[in-house]
């Protein structure tokens, strides 16, 4: 019960410290904004084109505006050394990384869900009709860019070179997801839309093995 | 489920095997091995105690660090610690047995490891290899042994306010009633009237004042201090020497470092000193305080 009640709090420090200063949120909804609106303008694509294509970008804009937002998730808690106060308090340090993660999705799928509008606008691209899918597409991708990116902005915040190693890190690793999410996205966005259960399945399987590496050996990122 | 069956739970520490996920359980009767033995997450070993006759617990039984209300003296025990860093040594072979209730001050040049040291003690740091413990004062004592730390920094969050701060703090060290234990330690610190202003708006006796009372939130048997006096006025150092005076008399066990002779190290009851490492001097080994302090000078 520890767990769930220590992470219930962190997560309630993560949201009042961010809905407070509002840096995450408006640095990625101002980044893939940017991306959504450079890619529209300089390929200037068709209907179809759009549909082929735009599910791509949005998902690119997604993993760049995170590997943006991911970076302070954990130096943030060096500038005081905040992170041993808390590997001090809590009785569980998964829950320091559970919070951290649940924060980070929730943030991820609050632009998305911002930028969703925007993206049917500038891409010409009917998202109603399949969104409750395409929103079960984008909790899994986030989820798994979050766990990732939970994981490697801790071990990225001790090196040397940290603001170049979490994107080099975050990228390769997360290829799968993007591959896959956005495959399913354009299926989702299609004329004739088709649900990729095998797509789905394998997003929920690259959660739940990340997720089960963290819960195992997340400890071991937080130590000096 | 027949009464003669033995459940066995062993932490895989106490098996020479390190995941803290895990417990290695072991099914069998009395007088019958082997036992069939195999591994369980942690989180399910209480499911199993439902179906057991008889239970010995190998290891640390289930919940045995659990947050407790009130400090009872606890001492500290350090053997054979090392802490290497690549190849450089921070830590040598230091062994040192600090008694429940003693103020002890370490002393040192900088980079003789009583930071390490510290943040051994603290648990933020594992030791490469060597042993801590925490002896209590009395062998059923169930006193916290969860140390309070106050390091360089103030180890909280600008962002927050000095109350929401250490409102945090109590809850996840589920310290009963924690809006009422913030508001306590507030006006201990002398900060009620700032409670609800953010922490980056502190001067650095404030700062310091928000550390010792987060360190304090959920009532230490052990606190740990580095160099508490840094950056302090004459009245800041004034106001801590009294604070960890009060600390102290409250029962609990004091380490501190610091640098030479001050108001704060007249505190102390004990001092160690430490060079390249290794303990070099103590005041139970003949050495003089004053000699500790001024690293030898006269």
């Amino acid at each position: 019960m520890s767990l769930l009640s220590n992470t219930a709090t962190l997560l309630g420090k993560e949201l009042r410290t961010e809905f407070r200063s509002r840096e995450l949120l408006t640095t990625t909804v101002v980044f893939i904004l940017v991306v959504l609106i450079l890619f529209s303008f300089a390929i200037n694509p068709t209907a179809e084109e759009s549909r082929e294509f735009g599910p791509g970008l949005l998902w690119l804009a997604i993993l760049f505006a995170a590997s943006l937002m991911l970076q302070p998730c954990f130096l943030r808690e060096q500038s005081n050394d905040t992170l041993s106060s808390l590997r001090l308090a809590v009785s569980d340090p998964f829950s320091i990384f559970l919070a951290k993660l649940i924060a980070n999705t929730l943030f991820l799928l609050l632009t998305e869900i911002l930028m969703l509008p925007l993206f049917a606008a500038f891409y010409n691209i009917a998202i109603l009709p399949e969104l409750h899918y395409l929103l079960l597409v984008l909790f899994l991708g986030s989820l798994g860019v979050s766990v990732v990116g939970t994981a490697l902005s801790a071990i990225s915040a001790q090196a040397r070179m940290r603001e170049l190693l979490l994107p080099l890190l975050l990228l390769p690793l997360l290829t799968p997801v993007l591959v896959v999410s956005a495959t399913v996205s354009v299926s989702l966005l299609d004329r004739e839309p088709v649900i990729q259960w095998k797509g789905i399945g394998f997003l929920a399987i690259f959660d739940l093995i990340f997720l089960t590496a963290l819960w195992l050996f997340g400890e071991y990122l937080l130590e000096e | 489920m027949p009464d003669a069956l033995i459940l066995r739970v062993g932490s895989w520490a106490h098996w020479r095997v390190a995941h803290p996920r895990f417990v290695r359980v072991g099914l069998g009767f009395p007088n019958l091995r082997p036992d069939i033995i195999f591994v369980i997450p942690s989180e399910a070993r209480n499911l199993l105690l439902l179906f057991a006759g008889t239970i010995e617990f190998l290891g640390a039984p289930p919940n045995a660090e659990k947050t407790l209300p009130s400090p009872t003296p606890t001492g500290l025990r350090f053997e054979n610690i090392d802490k290497r860093y690549g190849g450089l040594f921070a830590l040598r072979r230091v062994s040192l047995e600090i008694a429940p209730g003693e103020c002890v001050v370490l002393a040192g040049r900088n980079g003789s490891g009583k930071t390490t040291l510290l943040r051994v003690a603290a648990r933020i740091v594992r030791p490469t290899s060597g042993k801590l413990s925490f002896p209590a004062a009395t062998a059923d004592s169930t006193s916290n042994n969860r140390p309070g730390y106050v390091a360089h920094t103030t180890m909280v969050y600008d962002e927050l306010s000095a109350e929401e701060n250490l409102v945090l703090f109590a809850r996840l060290q589920n310290v009963a009633q924690p809006a009422a234990r913030a508001e306590e330690l507030l006006r201990e610190v002398g900060l009620y009237d700032r409670r609800a202003s953010l922490v980056r708006t502190f001067s650095r006796g404030m700062r310091q004042r928000i550390a010792i009372a987060r360190a304090l939130v959920h009532r230490p048997s052990v606190l740990l201090f580095d160099e508490p006096a840094t950056g302090l006025d004459p009245l800041g150092i004034s106001w801590l020497a009294k604070s960890l005076g009060d600390v102290h008399r409250s029962g609990c066990t004091v380490v501190m470092s610091l640098h030479g002779e001050s108001e704060i190290s007249a505190l102390a009851t004990r001092a160690v000193q430490l060079d390249a490492g290794s303990v070099v001097a103590d005041t139970n080994s003949g050495a003089s305080l004053h000699s500790i302090l001024t690293f030898g000078g006269a």
